[in-house]
């Protein structure tokens, strides 16, 4: 059965396959060392999709989405572009990090989701080494940081303003 | 030189780079300035010349008074692991005084994601981090990572100065997700916010052993006295 993985990255969202990891023993010292070098863990990990968001608007109501659990339209037709049909026949599952999100998945595309200490090492991983999937993008490390720095000040610009109107509502 | 006051000079940390020592008239623990001309919080600021190149360097003045990590530097830790072009998740940022400091310390090549709470911090913090390009401004409960996962990447250190009872729990799963395999922690330990009914030295026993059970191994553990009362700093390694 093949396994995919949602990553969200301030620069716009990811979907890994990860088929050959061997679940049984993420934690042993053959394996960490294996997740610890880009090139054998590209050899169980294959970047499928990266969908950049397109506007700092797009990547701001993602983030405030996403990290509350609650799922986007970017999201939704990110991943029926990208993951196989879901049908009777359908043999995979996705790996998503939030369980909130995972269930509000659940209802847009019926999928089968999974979460347990083996994905979250895989999770690790994919951080790990995800500027190196991106290599091909012409994206480097610069880039990542500044989508980071670049969307955190548009989220906690966005949380003090909500604070702010709270603060000036009165109890009547 | 005839009269007048010893004229400061500043050499580097013997010990940590990035890291740096005033000396003249007094000595004093200093960073080199990221955005010269600036204090950020009317902390005093040393300029120098270069013998070299002849330009001036500007240094900010690192309060062991106002920073734990400058109360562990001078009162000896080994390493702090933060160093010129390391990534440092910082938790418990407040308005940012000790973080302008760390983020000196890593430059333009490193990146400090500091996540506050509070709003009425998380302000200063941000307003800092406009200034300074290697902060990642990030206001969120340090108990909840998955609600930062898109800001953050993996680090080389994570710092908490939490000041929570479950302060362990929060390194150790702010590590699962961010910390890489080998990296390090460091820990503020302030003992009555853990349990104010036992002495100092039983609570930060204990922590230890908490820190342990996910995974994060002590290797140093060092008074902050004179500095700060009844806390400690714990530093260690992460084995994932």
């Amino acid at each position: 059965m093949s396994t995919f993985y949602l990553f969200e990255a301030a620069a716009g969202l990811a979907l890994f396959q990860c088929d050959s990891v061997d679940e049984t023993n993420v934690k042993s010292k053959q394996i960490q060392k294996q997740f610890s070098d880009f090139a054998q863990f590209a050899e169980v990990c294959h970047l499928k999709a990266f969908q950049p968001f397109i506007s700092a608007e797009i990547a701001l109501n993602n983030a405030l989405a996403i990290h509350t659990g609650t799922v986007t339209q970017e999201l939704v037709d990110f991943l029926s572009t990208n993951l196989p049909a879901v049908g009777k026949k359908s043999n995979f599952q996705i790996a998503i990090s939030d369980k909130g999100l995972a269930a509000g998945l659940q209802q847009y595309l019926n999928l089968k989701s999974k979460m347990n200490e083996a994905t979250a090492q895989v999770f690790r991983g994919i951080r790990t080494h995800f500027v190196d999937f991106l290599r091909n993008e012409d994206f480097k490390e610069r880039d990542y940081i500044q989508a980071q720095l670049g969307l955190a000040h548009q989220v906690s610009r966005n949380k003090v303003k909500l604070d702010i109107n709270r603060e000036d509502k009165h109890v009547t | 030189r005839m009269g007048g006051a010893p004229k400061a000079f500043v050499v580097p940390h013997p010990r940590l780079a990035g890291v740096f020592v005033a000396k003249g008239q007094q000595e004093a623990l200093v960073t080199k300035n990221m955005v010269p001309g600036e204090s950020v919080y009317n902390e005093k600021r040393i300029s120098v010349e270069d013998k070299q190149t002849g330009e001036k360097v500007e240094y900010r003045v690192w309060n062991p008074f106002r920073s734990k990590i400058a109360a562990g530097i001078i009162g000896g830790v080994s390493d702090i692991f933060i160093k010129p072009g390391a990534k440092v998740l910082y938790l418990g940022a407040a308005s940012g005084t000790t973080v302008s400091h760390v983020s000196d310390v890593v430059g333009s090549e490193g990146v400090v994601y500091a996540v506050e709470f509070s709003h009425r911090s998380g302000r200063d913090l941000v307003n800092m981090a406009k200034k300074r390009t290697n902060i990642v401004p990030i206001i969120a409960d340090a108990r909840k990572p998955l609600e930062y996962r898109m800001l953050v990447g993996m680090v080389d250190v994570v710092f908490a100065d939490v000041a929570q009872p479950d302060q362990a729990r929060i390194v150790g799963l702010n590590s699962q997700y961010f910390l890489k395999k080998g990296g390090h922690f460091m820990i503020s330990i302030k003992a009555n916010c853990i349990d104010s009914t036992n002495r100092a030295e039983v609570v930060f026993q204990h922590e230890v052993q908490r820190l342990k059970d996910e995974g994060l191994t002590p290797q140093e553990q060092l008074t902050l006295e004179p500095y700060e009362r009844d806390h400690a700093i714990v530093i260690g390694v992460y084995n994932a």
